[in-house]
């Protein structure tokens, strides 16, 4: 168990150590520097304490008219529902999918040691989000009624129960995931879908909480009576005020239930992971023999990988369900947009800065899509074929920007202007946005191939590393999103303190992107190729 | 075909290959033996350019593989002791992919995938995912793409693992083939009893340094090539 553990730990903490390095001699010898991706995490945590400590500041009124229960169970109910969300589909591929999987099952260990060992990394992700929601709360509750003594201790007992609440309940997720995907045909398209219907549950639920929570003093009576009703609820809530029984009652019920998920999950190893052919046999292809050129023929393989790979294509091609959503929601409340904006008051303010608005929107969503980012590190144990074959590292380059373009910039260009025909924007401001919104793919792919080349690793046990937890889209996704507040700031910096149309302030963005994406072309081209050959 | 002068790769404080010099004519089929971590995988690897040597040079055809190495790789193909192939893509995506890569026209390819599909007993598996296939017929997959465009120069390291005997005799049918027709194979083995009925030329590496090189006869003489391998094996021991 003592060296199971050592293993799993040393590659959990590799994620965070040094990437690939050069196979030339006298390259790269040293390790690179090991604290960025680390320390990209801890901004995360730390921005998302940021951001829960003013929520739960928000909720004051609760705590003034001493439902100080009632603040905890929402505070620990929201906590459970960002684990869930945030673990779920990270724990099924780090129990089912781990390449490693079967040459552990062919040692003399018991398999709930291999379970165990391997939840011990995901119990850490887990209670980042536990953790993340419920100390900004503790520390609002602590301010607004004062510190007891008990507190500290029975709070983190309770942080720490409800982390292995959390993962009982993403274990029985992934294996309900576990059981869909061995019996699907298409994985990857399937988790996208069953992705996007989660989320459009998870925001209506959410819609709803909120407009509860915008007037949370008035509401606090019915809310009071609707989460009385719900068991669990209460017991959470009160156990944080110190109620003894209840504290008994989460640490035991969170013990009991995660130790009842892994004995069950260890009894189905065996099952889960042996494929259902039959069942999951793709159906065979129809033969497509066309010529293309080489780098026709490294495109084509990337999008085979993107929409064969349900890590890849959940984790990174969200984005590109939601740029066509926009313009359809656009389309169906056009009514109610419209009648907003043609009021007089509002016309007055906001209808020069229609497609600025809708800029950043897409902006938002694009920044997500950052699909060359995972590209370099998921060549894993075949990047030799690569290397084998009479391709140079830019036409591999090439051949990975053009799977991007044509992935991304299409849509985000017809959405760009279905946007601002639906709004009415005009079209001088529809041409600016639909160009902001191509630059900004441009800007997103070639950034986000530099940090992938950066960030390469080629050690990966299963797919949703370099996916979902790799520096390359960290850095891709957070620096998307850094831009895109830069540039918010240049455009209201253009139009109010230089009084600058809205439009000729969009034209600007506009500029500073176009200018971005050709510094980044000569970025990969140069430095990337070189770095892309020395692997 | 291929020429390799003075050879020599280093991992760090460690030789893998110390000095070697070895050339293979067209039409001569090489086995290249030694122990494990002799050598022979530095060596392959180095002769296709997935690692740069660190003294020597090595070309294919007269063409520098650290000069010119895309040159160098059009006149070859190499198939890795463990074939790692895209998973993602059917055997027939995967094939095209290599056809598309080295230029081969629609008609040449349909006729040679079809042609070693065959003869390899892999074509009715070619429209499944390669995910789906055993160790085996990955192998299978590896062995046709490397044929695919009639390289001049093969690089096959252990290609016989994971085969089953009928494709096991295919594959020597094809290899014998290919240096009939002008062909060079450089290929590692540790299945002495094949190499030696196979091959007219034989190399053995021992601890990165060349001990043994020249014709199956001139090497083995009258015993057997597993005798003369234990012999120097053991000189080395002594």
């Amino acid at each position: 168990m003592g060296a199971l553990f050592r293993v799993q730990w040393k590659s959990f903490l590799r994620r965070f150590s040094r990437p690939a390095r050069s196979q030339k001699p006298g390259r790269n010898k040293k390790p690179r520097s090991k604290g960025f991706v680390l320390g990209l995490w801890i901004f995360l945590a730390l921005w998302l304490e940021l951001v829960m400590f003013i929520f739960w500041f928000a909720m004051f009124p609760l705590l003034e008219m001493g439902y100080d229960w009632l603040f905890f169970s929402l505070a620990g109910l929201a906590a459970l529902a960002l684990a869930v969300i945030g673990s779920a589909f990270l724990t099924q591929a780090t129990l089912y999918d781990a390449k490693d999987n079967e040459l552990l099952l062919a040692m003399p260990i018991p398999p709930w040691r291999i379970l165990l060992v391997r939840m011990l990394t995901l119990l850490l992700y887990t209670l980042m989000f536990v953790a993340g929601i419920l100390l900004p709360a503790c520390v609002v509750s602590v301010i607004l009624t004062g510190f007891r003594f008990w507190q500290p201790a029975v709070w983190l007992l309770l942080i720490l129960a409800l982390t292995l609440f959390a993962q009982a309940l993403c274990c029985v997720l992934g294996w309900f995931l576990r059981q869909l995907l061995l019996r699907l045909k298409n994985k990857a398209v399937a988790s996208l879908f069953g992705m996007v219907l989660f989320f459009v549950v998870y925001f209506a639920a959410y819609n709803g909480m909120m407009q509860g929570i915008a007037d949370i003093g008035a509401h606090a009576e019915d809310l009071s009576a609707a989460l009385g009703s719900f068991a669990p609820a209460v017991v959470i809530g009160r156990a944080f005020c110190g109620d003894i029984l209840c504290i008994l009652a989460v640490l035991l019920v969170s013990c009991a239930l995660f130790a009842a998920v892994v004995w069950f999950l260890a009894k189905t190893f065996f099952a889960s992971l042996e494929p259902k052919r039959r069942a999951a046999a793709a159906k065979p292809e129809k033969r497509d023999e066309r010529e293309r050129s080489a780098v026709n023929a490294l495109a084509r393989r990337e999008r085979q990988r993107f929409l064969r790979s349900p890590s890849y294509l959940t984790n990174l091609g969200f984005g590109l369900v939601l740029l066509p959503a926009v313009p359809i929601a656009a389309l169906i409340f056009r009514g109610n947009i419209l009648g907003v904006l043609e009021q007089p008051e509002v016309a007055a303010i906001l209808s020069p800065y229609v497609a600025p608005i809708c800029a950043v929107l897409l902006g938002f969503i694009l920044c997500t899509t950052p699909l060359t980012a995972p590209s370099v590190s998921l060549e894993g144990k075949t990047l030799w074929l690569l290397r084998s074959l009479p391709v140079s590292g830019r036409d591999v380059i090439r051949g990975k920007m053009r799977f991007h373009f044509r992935f991304t910039a299409p849509l985000a260009a017809l959405s760009a202007l279905a946007l601002a025909l639906i709004l009415g924007c005009g079209p001088i401001n529809a041409l600016l946005l639909a160009v902001f919104a191509v630059s900004l793919c441009a800007v997103i792919g070639y950034f986000g191939m530099a940090f992938g080349l950066r960030f390469a690793r080629f050690d990966w046990t299963n797919e949703s590393w370099p996916c979902k937890q790799s520096g390359g889209v960290t850095a891709s996704i957070l620096g998307g999103y850094a831009l895109l507040i830069l540039l918010v700031g240049v455009f209201f910096l253009l139009t109010l303190a230089l009084s600058l149309p809205a439009a000729v302030s969009l034209a600007v963005c506009d500029v500073l992107l176009l200018l971005l994406a050709f510094f980044g072309y000569r970025l990969v081209y140069g430095w990337g190729v070189g770095v892309f050959e020395s692997f | 075909m291929l020429r390799i002068d003075h050879f020599t790769k280093r991992y760090g404080e460690k030789t893998a290959v110390d000095d070697l010099s070895l050339h293979v004519a067209p039409g001569e089929l090489c086995a290249f033996i030694g122990h494990n971590g002799a050598g022979k995988t530095t060596t392959l690897k180095a002769c296709c350019g997935l690692l740069q040597a660190d003294e020597g040079t090595i070309t294919v055809g007269g063409v520098s593989v650290r000069d010119d190495p895309l040159a160098a790789k059009r006149m070859l193909a190499y198939i890795p002791d463990n074939p790692d192939i895209y998973e993602f893509l059917s055997g027939y995506d995967f094939l095209n992919f290599v056809a598309d890569i080295y230029g081969i026209p629609k008609d040449v390819r349909a006729e040679r995938i079809g042609r070693l599909g065959d003869q390899l007993e892999i074509t009715g598996a070619l429209p499944s995912l390669i995910s789906e296939y055993s160790h085996g017929m990955k192998q299978k997959v590896a062995v046709l793409a490397a044929f695919l465009h009639e390289p001049k120069l093969l690089l096959m390291d252990e290609p016989f693992v994971g085969l089953d005997p009928v494709a096991s005799h295919q594959l020597k049918l094809l290899m014998t083939e290919h240096c009939e027709k002008g062909g060079a194979i450089l290929y590692s083995t540790h299945v002495l009893e094949v190499a030696e009925k196979l091959c007219d030329r034989v190399a053995i590496l021992q601890n990165g340094r060349l001990v043994a090189n020249g014709t199956m006869d001139e090497v083995k003489g009258d015993s057997s090539l597993e005798s003369v391998f234990l012999g120097l094996a053991e000189q080395k021991e002594a």
